[in-house]
């Protein structure tokens, strides 16, 4: 009980040292964002607890994670390795946890086929992560014996810097396959380029809206935006995660909903709804 | 335990920074001081991944790997740049900085540079007129390009056709886009609250 109250306290603590003018406990535009992420929120975790009780939920296939499996057989068969790069930003950004999820399923392929795995990575936190997602895999896979610690490595923080090196090292050991999941920013189209010159089958997946069209044009395939999400779990066969692709869809039909009362409205002249929603 | 005290803290802390999302307060109150507690993770983080990169590049220079000569380039610059920065005794000191703006900015703007030519050769392969969508494409992009450097060709409701192509389909494109990501983040944070989703713990 101490040890929770001292917990407590310590939480709290920052709150105690604030100055009298500080800033307002709640924003005064966040109302209806509230209400819209608790909304999406519930559904997702009602999604989640359908698939704890065990509802059967069927995900259509994503062609770009269909062809991943294809992608590292083909490495194995041409005895050439597969290079991941989780994107160029840091654990803090949603997308790069995503690749991880990504980098966890083609790691566990990777260990079961044999497939030589390269990860070089830009930050130093997702580098030990990697680290640990790919041992874990080929330990899970029983063939700990060939996980080569070195072939998952810090690169640099720095992003051309980074770029460069990654460039290097598919010039250098001409992988069969590259994967590109998470975060990316101009280097996409570099990356790109450089692997589809190499002759590498490309699987690329980004949520930035920016560099999708880099992606489409020089990858073989492309995870597009909350595909990159969705990935991990469509593939896991979790059903609590299925559940929450499904809690996904559900949001995705009310934001729909939405939008078509908003086009009907503004059409009939009545702005209720863009003046509620602070348009 | 190694699995879930983490992923009670990742539950603990998705719940602190939505909320600070909302209060002006406890984003005062906390913001700071998770970032800086970022930056002492990254600190340690460092410590055993310039070790590693140290490891791989001796190993290479070692077996006499084919790329071995690169990487007895970049230690080299690596100790030559701690050393530097060692003796200037202060961060961003005049040996450090000569080193920045004189080397590592010309390599930067270098690697950058690539952009142009790749840009082109992406187009290239992208504007092949092969099949009904790339015709699509290839015509909107020579009416952007043509709009943004020569002429513009008028569009619907008086506005430029480059204008329009810009902000009513590919606006669109990117809104629908956005729609999805911000729902997948969302279940990703549901997810991670739930302590569904592993990834970031190595643990999958």
């Amino acid at each position: 009980m101490k040890r929770h109250a001292l917990a407590a306290w310590l939480l709290l603590l920052p709150l105690t040292t604030m100055a009298q003018d500080a800033p307002t406990w709640f924003r005064p535009d966040g109302g209806w964002i509230l209400v819209g992420v608790l909304a999406v929120g519930a559904l997702v975790a009602a999604g989640i607890l359908q698939g704890r009780a065990g509802r059967a939920i069927e995900t259509r296939p994503i062609a770009g994670l269909v062809a991943a499996e294809d992608a590292i057989g083909r490495a194995v068969e041409m005895g050439r390795p597969v290079v991941f790069v989780t994107g160029t930003q840091s654990i803090t950004k949603p997308g790069t946890v995503a690749g991880l999820s990504v980098l966890r399923l083609v790691a566990e392929k990777c260990a079961e086929t044999g497939a030589r795995l390269i990860v070089p990575c830009i930050d130093t936190i997702v580098t030990r992560i990697a680290i640990e997602t790919v041992e874990e895999a080929y330990r899970q896979a029983g063939r700990h014996d060939q996980f080569v610690p070195d072939d998952v490595f810090f690169v640099s923080n720095r992003q051309l810097a980074y770029t460069a090196a990654v460039n290097g090292v598919i010039e250098r050991e001409h992988p069969a396959t590259v994967f590109l999941q998470g975060e990316f920013s101009a280097e996409s189209l570099i990356f790109g380029e450089t692997g589809s010159r190499a002759g590498a089958m490309m699987i690329a997946g980004t949520d930035k809206e920016t560099q999708l069209p880099f992606f489409v044009t020089t990858c073989d395939h492309t995870l597009i935006g909350e595909e990159l999400y969705g990935a991990g779990a469509a593939i896991s066969e979790d059903a609590q995660l299925l559940g929450s692709l499904r809690g996904v869809d559900l949001g995705r039909v009310a934001v729909l909903a939405l939008v078509a009362v908003g086009i009907v409205l503004e059409l009939a002249r009545v702005e209720w709804l863009r003046t509620v929603l602070g348009g | 335990m190694r699995t879930r005290l983490p992923l009670a803290l990742a539950s603990a802390m998705v719940v602190l920074m939505a909320a600070a999302f909302f209060s002006p307060r406890l984003a005062g109150a906390y913001g700071s001081g998770v970032n800086r507690g970022l930056q002492i993770f990254g600190a340690f983080a460092a410590v055993p991944a310039v070790v590693g990169l140290i490891r791989l590049h001796s190993a290479r220079i070692a077996r006499k790997h084919s790329s071995a000569l690169y990487s007895a380039v970049m230690l080299a610059a690596l100790f030559a740049t701690v050393g530097l920065g060692i003796a200037d005794a202060k961060f961003g000191g005049p040996r450090f900085m000569w080193v920045y703006r004189n080397i590592y900015g010309p390599l930067q703007q270098s690697v950058f540079a690539f952009l142009a030519f790749f840009i082109a050769s992406a187009a290239y392969r992208a504007f092949r007129a092969r099949t009904m969508e790339a015709t699509v494409l290839l015509v909107a992009a020579v009416v952007v390009l043509l709009g943004n450097a020569v002429v513009s060709l008028p569009g619907p409701g008086g506005a430029s056709a480059e204008g329009w192509l810009l902000s009513v389909p590919a606006m669109a494109m990117q809104r629908g886009i956005g729609f999805g990501v911000a729902l997948g983040i969302m279940a990703q944070s549901v997810r991670i609250l739930m302590g569904l989703e592993r990834s970031f713990v190595g643990r999958g």
